[in-house]
């Protein structure tokens, strides 16, 4: 027999009939037609049973029809039968893909083009998944090798030029874009003004910008390109950017005028590059002022002088205020360098502006001037401590009370105001007020006043959240969510109020009355909790979690932690499509950010909230392991009440639990359809482990560790994530690991208390290192005496103390830490101690409800010997949160 | 508010204030979509921090042959304590500059509830949209969605578009939009 018909395979042509048979199975799989396709493959296997590719395609059809395991095996059995045929390989290589199991595609491609190294589609596949891997190196080969084959894409060459600039080869990629552009014929659609030669020109710009100091070349590039390009807003931001970076401040400022004249008024960061070019900053500068966010400008970022303060008021009244007039931000950011009494003049005038107009945001507009210095920049005044003592919260606080006054007096702003008020203005400036005490911190009264706003007009749902938000800071959460309630029922169609409501619910642990709320607006989309988990509503299942967890429902806490995270694999995944789409579509600098961002994904917020609850979790199953079954509730350490609240939920747990998993063997047992509650449900798979049994099975300490790797890889600049990794590390005894855990912590903030709790808990554990090495205990006995900078515990313990005594306004959670280190390092006395809190903590930073109870339950701690400081402690607190109903 | 295109480190926030805002969501990989295909047409609103307090997610049409080149806004809503600020307005009015001038679409369109007085409001009396069409149960609920169109420049029959009333911060309404 001759080798003639590859198709066949290990040298066995079929014949005639049925090759064609297998030419309509390869047509009908790709028209989706499993049915007819697995019938066709099914004749010609009664003659040929072993041809192996007839045996490979009948599995990738059926791995369609949902039979993963049949289709597993007939791809086998194909390429078992036929290891030298290519679309054997390539077939096992597309199962491999669609079980999203790329590095065994990747092989299996490898393993198809070695048989045959010029099939394009093989190439082109391969390299897809070489670029979702980031085997980047990989990827410029296969590319290199489509584009020699096939010069005549465009996609081709588009694809090329992006391996080497992802290799960080930047002069090759432009020369790819280059001799690309060589090839166009003179009177080219591409040579022309059009989105793709635009979106290409631009792309080739960034790359440019990309070359270390080449800001000349890339911004004599943009002028080159300016014929092309119909992004005109992108291509002035970089010239912006480069013309300021190369000092040339008329010219940058030029550009900015011609942003502003295209409407970009309201782009924040365009008014930081107007201001560099007119200050003339260092180029140092115009790198922090790009990666400045929201609002911020350079005049919120550095302190400026007098000289520089006029120069910009002179270029804002000169260049910009009289084109472009209706502009908030042109009005609104020369406020930011006005001396404190010319600046409230203008709030003043604000705020008569929008009050009698209700607009809820006022209160966050007028803080968002409040400003301190430290270290040569300027930051926002958040805590409550610093914004009440803050010189201008003070006197638009004084502000506001005097409209109060007048216009219940008056009904005017103020005795020279010509302009009557409606009764509306009064309820909004109380709003103000309210909202300003509630940045103070000011709890009592400002729900006085909201009392009044409700008294007065009972149907503004704005005054019902921020009373909900009082009343929670306050301490009473079941009033809260009460108060929000009513707000609801005042608009049913916003769904805004309805989350709020619900996650207000969740924080009260009331879970299933949260999700009835939630439901009003998915209902209408099958199953609620489906609906919402389709629609990767993180936020939902991230408070859900938060609300289990605090339940000590591990199980189904862990569920919707896994959830969340299923959601961010899930983004990962789709970039895939994109690959190939976007080459097409020539949106390469769009393409490039989503990679970059796709690499960075698991860094998310979203992401580093649901894996720091499933460490903790995991770490408290570790410690005590039998906790993960019916885990009911330490009742010695409550109250009466508490227990008997506990007990009620334990025991309405049970039985929920026993109820629905008896619904559950209904429904398996039921088999699929007539089930009501899943109709609609677009899957309709029964969830067969509600409880989340199957994450409680899990080694709970290997569970933690990875994904606190995950953390420490993707959020290496949040404290979190290193008190995570050395909660994770000193537990399965990883010395080295938990020692550079607290260095990377101390790097990033090193008044944290967070860190100071571990380092005081490492050194005590540094007598039983346990069985290391004798390399180990010499980098752990020479580094960690650097953790407490030189000293012996005992001094690190006091001059932490000290450093709370000379500055009042320590945060109340590192005094708490400092006591209690004090404490149990036996340093002084147990007054000294409680001291760190009770004298001055009340009027510290950070001192919420929550960190008040922990402040308290240290207090606790201390015994007999502390119960005076109990006492007093418990007073304060109660003063100030006189709403808390669990103190 | 800053207001300025957006990018894709701005997405999951978007997908949440949609989240927090309307009933018709969409999986990440839509925002991708848009994304990637019209980056211009994608902006957002920030409040001091940077938080996003609104946002627009636009895209082209482009592939029905019968019709003329035209943009759609796919969804629009602005967090309700931001509201009365004239945020929506502005997001509306960068995405349809750009709609006009990067893909010289003739005019823009959208759908909104019937129900939806204040967004109604907004479209027909202050960004000037006509009703082209009422389409019969489009949303999931049931409710009828009027199918508005607005043109821009040389294709419209009041002149129009200036730069200035671009610029406009404008008094207005609540919004909320699909």
């Amino acid at each position: 027999m001759t080798d003639d018909n590859p198709q066949a395979g290990a040298g066995r042509p079929l014949p005639k009939k049925e090759a064609d048979l297998f030419k309509n199975v390869v047509k009908l799989y790709e028209m989706k037609q499993y049915k007819k396709a697995i019938k066709h493959a099914d004749t010609i296997l009664r003659r040929f049973p072993n041809h192996g590719e007839t045996l490979a395609m009948k599995g990738l059809t059926l791995n369609y029809m949902a039979m993963k395991d049949e289709a597993h095996e007939f791809v086998k059995l194909g390429l078992r039968n036929d290891m030298r045929s290519h679309v054997c390989w390539h077939v096992y290589g597309l199962l491999y893909r669609s079980d999203r199991n790329y590095n065994e595609a990747i092989k299996a491609y490898k393993q198809a083009l070695r048989i045959d190294p010029e099939n394009l589609q093989i190439l082109r596949d391969l390299s897809m998944l070489q670029i979702q891997m980031r085997d980047l190196s990989g990827f410029e080969v296969t590319r290199n090798q489509l584009l020699t084959l096939k010069p005549n894409a465009k996609i081709n060459w588009m694809a090329f030029a992006l391996s080497r600039h992802m290799n960080g080869e930047l002069d090759g990629a432009v020369k790819v874009i280059d001799t690309y552009m060589g090839t166009l014929t003179e009177g080219s659609a591409e040579l022309g003004r059009c989105f793709d030669s635009s979106e290409l020109a631009l792309y080739k710009n960034s790359i440019l910008a990309e070359m270390p100091d080449n800001y000349k070349e890339a911004l004599h590039h943009l002028s080159v390109c300016e014929g092309v390009v119909v992004d005109r807003g992108a291509w002035l931001l970089k010239r912006a950017e480069y013309q300021l970076r190369l000092r040339e401040y008329d010219e940058a400022r030029e550009t900015t005028i011609q942003m502003f004249q295209r409407g970009m008024t309201e782009h924040y960061l365009v008014h930081s590059l107007f201001m560099c070019s007119v200050l003339q900053v260092e180029p140092s500068v115009v790198d922090e002022v790009l990666s400045l966010r929201g609002t911020q400008t350079l005049a919120t970022l550095i302190p400026l002088s007098m000289e520089e303060k006029e120069k910009l008021t002179v270029a804002y009244k000169k260049d910009l205020e009289p084109s472009f007039s209706h502009s908030d931000a042109v009005a609104r950011i020369p406020y930011s360098w006005l001396e404190p009494d010319e600046l409230i003049r203008k709030l003043d005038l604000r705020c008569k502006k929008d009050l009698p107009k209700g607009v809820p945001s006022l209160s966050s507009e007028l803080c968002s001037y409040l400003f301190a210095e430290a270290n040569g920049r300027l930051y926002r005044v958040t805590d409550p401590v610093d914004c009440k003592s803050h010189a201008l919260f003070k006197m638009i606080s004084g502000m506001v009370d005097g409209y109060i006054l007048n216009l219940t007096s008056l009904t005017r702003f103020s005795e020279t105001d010509e302009t009557e008020q409606p009764a509306s203005t009064l309820l909004w400036t109380w709003f103000l007020r309210a909202s300003l005490h509630d940045v103070a911190g000011e709890y009592t009264e400002g729900l006085a006043l909201l009392d009044k706003c409700i008294e007065h007009t009972p149907s503004i749902v704005d005054v019902y959240e921020l009373k909900a938000k009082l009343l929670r800071a306050a301490g009473d959460i079941d009033s809260a969510v009460e108060c929000l309630d009513t707000g609801r029922n005042m608009d049913l169609q916003d769904r805004y109020i309805n989350n709020q409501t619900a996650k207000y619910m969740l924080q009260a642990g009331k879970e299933e009355q949260a999700l009835k709320c939630i439901s009003l607006f998915t209902k209408h989309e099958g199953n609620p909790e489906q609906n919402l988990s389709e629609m990767q509503c993180s936020w939902y299942e991230l408070e859900l979690a938060a609300c289990l967890e605090r339940k000590k429902d591990w199980g189904r806490s862990l569920k919707k932690y896994f959830a969340v995270i299923k959601h961010f694999d899930d983004f990962n995944e789709d970039q895939f499509d994109f690959h190939s789409y976007c080459l097409r579509k020539v949106t390469l600098r769009a393409y490039v950010s989503v990679l970059r961002f796709e690499d960075a994904v698991f860094g998310e917020e979203y992401y580093c909230r649901a894996a720091a609850g499933i460490i903790r979790i995991y770490l408290h199953l570790a410690d005590s392991p039998s906790s993960s079954e019916s885990d009911e509730p330490d009742y010695s350490q409550m109250t009466a009440a508490e227990r008997k609240k506990a007990k009620a939920i334990a025991r309405k747990k049970k039985k929920t639990e026993e109820k629905s998993s008896a619904d559950n063997d209904k429904e398996v047992t039921n088999g699929s359809g007539n089930s009501k509650n899943r109709k609609g449900a677009k899957s309709g798979v029964v969830d067969e482990d509600p409880f989340g049994k199957e994450f409680l099975q899990k080694d709970p300490l290997d569970e933690a560790r990875k994904y606190a790797a995950m953390l420490t890889q993707y959020a290496p600049k949040s404290i979190e994530s290193w008190t995570m990794q050395y909660d994770v590390a000193i537990r399965r005894k990883k010395m080295l690991m938990a020692l550079q855990a607290l260095f990377k912590g101390l790097s990033i903030d090193k008044t944290s208390s967070e860190i100071f709790t571990r380092i005081v808990d490492f050194s005590s554990k540094l007598g039983d290192i346990g069985d290391v090495s004798d390399t180990v205990k010499r980098i752990i006995n020479e580094e960690a005496p650097k953790l407490l900078g030189g000293m012996n515990i005992i001094d690190f313990v006091k001059a932490a103390a000290e450093r709370i005594h000379s500055n009042k306004l320590t945060d109340l959670t590192y005094r708490s830490a400092v006591a209690k280190a004090m404490v149990e390092a036996k340093v002084g006395s147990i007054s000294e101690a409680a001291l760190l809190i009770t004298d001055g903590g009340i009027e510290s930073r950070n001192a919420t409800l929550h960190s008040c109870k922990e402040a308290l339950s240290v207090l606790k701690s201390f015994g007999s010997e502390g119960s005076s400081a109990v006492d007093s402690w418990t007073n304060v607190v109660r003063q100030r949160f006189d709403k808390a109903t669990s103190i | 508010m800053n207001i300025r295109q957006a990018t894709v480190n701005d997405l999951l926030q978007m997908q949440t204030t949609n989240l927090w805002c309307l009933p018709e969501n969409y999986q990440m990989k839509y925002y991708f979509y848009h994304l990637l295909s019209w980056p211009q047409l994608l902006w957002v609103a920030e409040d001091f921090d940077g938080k996003i307090v609104g946002y627009v997610l636009a895209k082209m049409e482009e592939n029905e042959e019968s019709s003329s080149k035209h943009g759609h806004i796919t969804s629009l809503s602005v967090l309700r304590t931001h509201r009365k600020r004239g945020i929506a307005t502005a997001l509306m009015r960068r995405s349809q500059y750009e709609m006009e001038h990067v893909f010289q679409a003739e005019y823009v369109s959208l759908h909104v509830r019937q129900s939806n007085r204040a967004a109604f409001h907004l479209y027909s009396q202050t960004l000037q949209y006509e009703v082209n069409d009422i389409e019969k149960g489009y949303y999931a609920d049931g409710e009828d969605a009027y199918d508005m169109r607005c043109y821009f420049g040389k294709h419209r029959k009041k002149p129009v578009s200036s730069v200035a009333e671009i610029t406009q911060g404008v008094e207005q309404t609540q919004i909320t939009a699909s």
